[in-house]
């Protein structure tokens, strides 16, 4: 499966890779309306800095993936041919379980409308995820890894 | 009466029944398994049945599996059976119908028992009224939605995770809801009394009566044998037309107990004794969830912890373990999460400081965002956090794996907090993916 790393020694902390995975996400996909007439929703990257040290992090799509294993609803399951840790948002009730079960943070509540817990999806339908492709210094990049 | 042989048989149908199904497989085994429940139905989310109520959730989202998981993981359900007779000579169960249908028999070589909890009913005149009910199951909750149109007024008693779940529903379909408390406040194992107010005042904006430090006297009906009223200690008078009873879960061990498993003192709660590799004390007999007891990572000792990912993570590991691999269950603790109206909630561990030498608590409290973190010689023993839960599980991830947090307790509680404030090596493992089960 794919899954994206972070070079902390080329990460600036521009943040680009949250602003490019909120339009990804948005309803219209344009980042101009994305924040400036929508509610953006929360990025499903987060910047992390420290001093001179920062990096991106997102779901890790784990190959034991304890959100799925507390998740109340049902709505987090693994693909079992790509691995590829998937939410279904329209079983999310936004409880938070799994937000509390990921021990990297890479989870974060969606309030905009009804609650629902908002974590990488790799860009379903990108060949290549938004934040990898617009990182201005490629410091995100894919590995494909077995499951 | 029909006999049949499982290699891998499974009482319940819920998060435990529905993991040990996935860890069975996913340890590679193809043996046949069956899964028996009393509930004539498809695996659904329990949680999710006072949303059921609400209205936020639909039939079709109460699935906890797709409607063809039965088929695709090899398994042959027996729903709307309950499970009596456990023999551990013959190493067999008889399945009674509950809405008709045949006998069963079926002979097991491995046995998962997770029957789950039953309401804690008190002993109470007027209980058996019209309009007074529990609320653990689909069809409990399925009744309650059905006589929404003729419930004006509603009492919740017990003020726990189910019954604030229960009140927070009825307080979108009914015109007053009353939830009634013994103790000082709501949700006391899993709070503090500063984050139990917070939740208090959310409900009370939302229009939910909230009376704590009493309890239901007597419950009275009219004529046609309806719930009426209730009266509460201090002799005030609720009238309503439905009483959710919500004071506690007990584990339901009847099953274990006609086997002659071993169960723990009822002083300890009482379920089915378990070690953390789900084995009873019966040869090939498992059990998890809210019936058993479950090792608690923060205190290292072994409780009852009937939660939703509990039973679930150890109906996996049991899965796992029956079907010849060596796994622990060391991933649960005293851990909640919920959202009333919007207002998110978590905790973990220790809600309280153990008045004991070597504990601390560090508290944040700014306008309606509320956090605290209970240490023990630097070590994370417990959280809460009230208004904000972003990044709650680097919290927990470091109070399992037991990380001093000597050289950042600084920035724990800062708004930036993350993985980057870990030092080096603790850091660069979170930053990877989970690869292992314990």
């Amino acid at each position: 499966m794919k899954r994206i790393y972070a070079k902390e020694d080329v990460c600036i902390g521009c943040h680009l890779c949250e602003i490019h995975c909120q339009v990804e996400h948005s309803s219209s996909r344009n980042i101009i309306k994305t924040f400036k007439t929508e509610q953006p929703p929360p990025p499903r990257i987060m910047v992390q800095e420290e001093g001179p040290v920062s990096f991106a992090l997102q779901c890790r799509h784990c190959p034991e993936p304890y959100c799925a294993y507390a998740c109340i609803a049902g709505a987090i399951y693994q693909d079992q041919a790509t691995g590829e840790v998937i939410q279904d948002r329209e079983k999310c009730i936004g409880c938070w379980t799994c937000v509390l079960s990921c021990t990297k943070g890479a989870i974060r509540p969606d309030v905009r409308g009804p609650r629902k817990a908002a974590k990488c999806d790799l860009c379903p339908g990108r060949e290549v995820p938004a934040c990898v492709e617009m990182c201005p210094n490629d410091a995100l990049y894919i590995l494909e890894e077995d499951p | 009466m029909a006999t049949k042989k499982f290699d891998y048989l499974i009482v319940g149908n819920s998060a435990g029944g529905i993991g040990c199904v996935e860890g069975i497989r996913r340890a590679g085994q193809k043996g046949s398994i069956a899964v028996v429940s009393d509930e004539d139905c498809h695996t659904y989310a329990r949680p999710l049945i006072t949303h059921l109520i609400e209205g936020d959730v639909e039939m079709k989202g109460m699935d906890f599996r797709p409607r063809n998981f039965y088929g695709s993981f090899g398994v042959e359900p027996f729903l709307g059976y309950r499970a009596e007779g456990l023999d551990l000579e013959k190493r067999s169960v008889r399945l009674r119908p509950t809405n008709g249908g045949t006998r069963h028999t079926l002979r097991f070589d491995r046995l998962l028992i997770a029957t789950g909890g039953k309401p804690f009913i008190p002993p109470m005149a007027g209980l058996d009224l019209d309009g007074v009910t529990p609320m653990i199951t689909l069809k409990q909750s399925l009744d309650v939605r059905g006589r929404l149109g003729r419930v004006r007024r509603a009492v919740v008693l017990g003020a726990g995770l189910i019954g604030t779940k229960t009140a927070e529903a009825l307080a979108h379909r009914v015109e007053s809801v009353s939830m009634v408390e013994l103790a000082d406040r709501i949700l006391s194992p899993v709070t503090d009394p500063v984050s139990s107010a917070m939740a208090t005042e959310s409900f009370r904006n939302n229009g939910v009566e909230v009376l704590l430090n009493t309890t239901i006297e007597e419950v009275r009906g009219d004529a046609r044998g309806r719930v009426k009223e209730v009266k509460l200690k201090d002799g005030s008078v609720l009238p309503c037309d439905l009483l959710v009873i919500a004071i506690g879960v007990r584990p339901r061990t009847e099953l274990a107990e006609e086997g002659g498993v071993a169960l723990v003192s009822m002083k300890l709660g009482g379920g089915i004794e378990v070690d953390v590799k789900m084995r009873t004390s019966a040869e090939g007999v498992y059990a998890c969830g809210d019936c058993a007891h479950a090792h608690d990572f923060v205190t290292g000792g072994m409780r009852l912890l009937p939660l939703w990912p509990n039973a679930y993570i150890g109906g996996r590991i049991a899965g796992l373990n029956m079907a010849g691999a060596e796994h622990s269950h060391r991933w649960a603790t005293n851990m909640n999460s919920v959202d009333f109206f919007g207002f998110p909630m978590v905790s973990a561990g220790f809600t309280l400081k153990p008045e004991k030498k070597g504990y601390e608590e560090i508290v944040r409290h700014e306008g309606g965002q509320y956090a605290k973190i209970v240490l023990k010689d630097d070590v994370i023993q417990g959280l809460i956090m009230a208004g904000h839960v972003d990044r709650a599980g680097i919290y927990l991830g470091l109070m399992r794996e037991k990380v001093k947090t000597t050289s950042f307790k600084e920035q724990l509680l800062t708004d930036e907090f993350a993985v980057v404030h870990l030092p080096a090596e603790v850091k660069e493992r979170i930053k990877q993916p989970i690869t292992e089960i314990e």
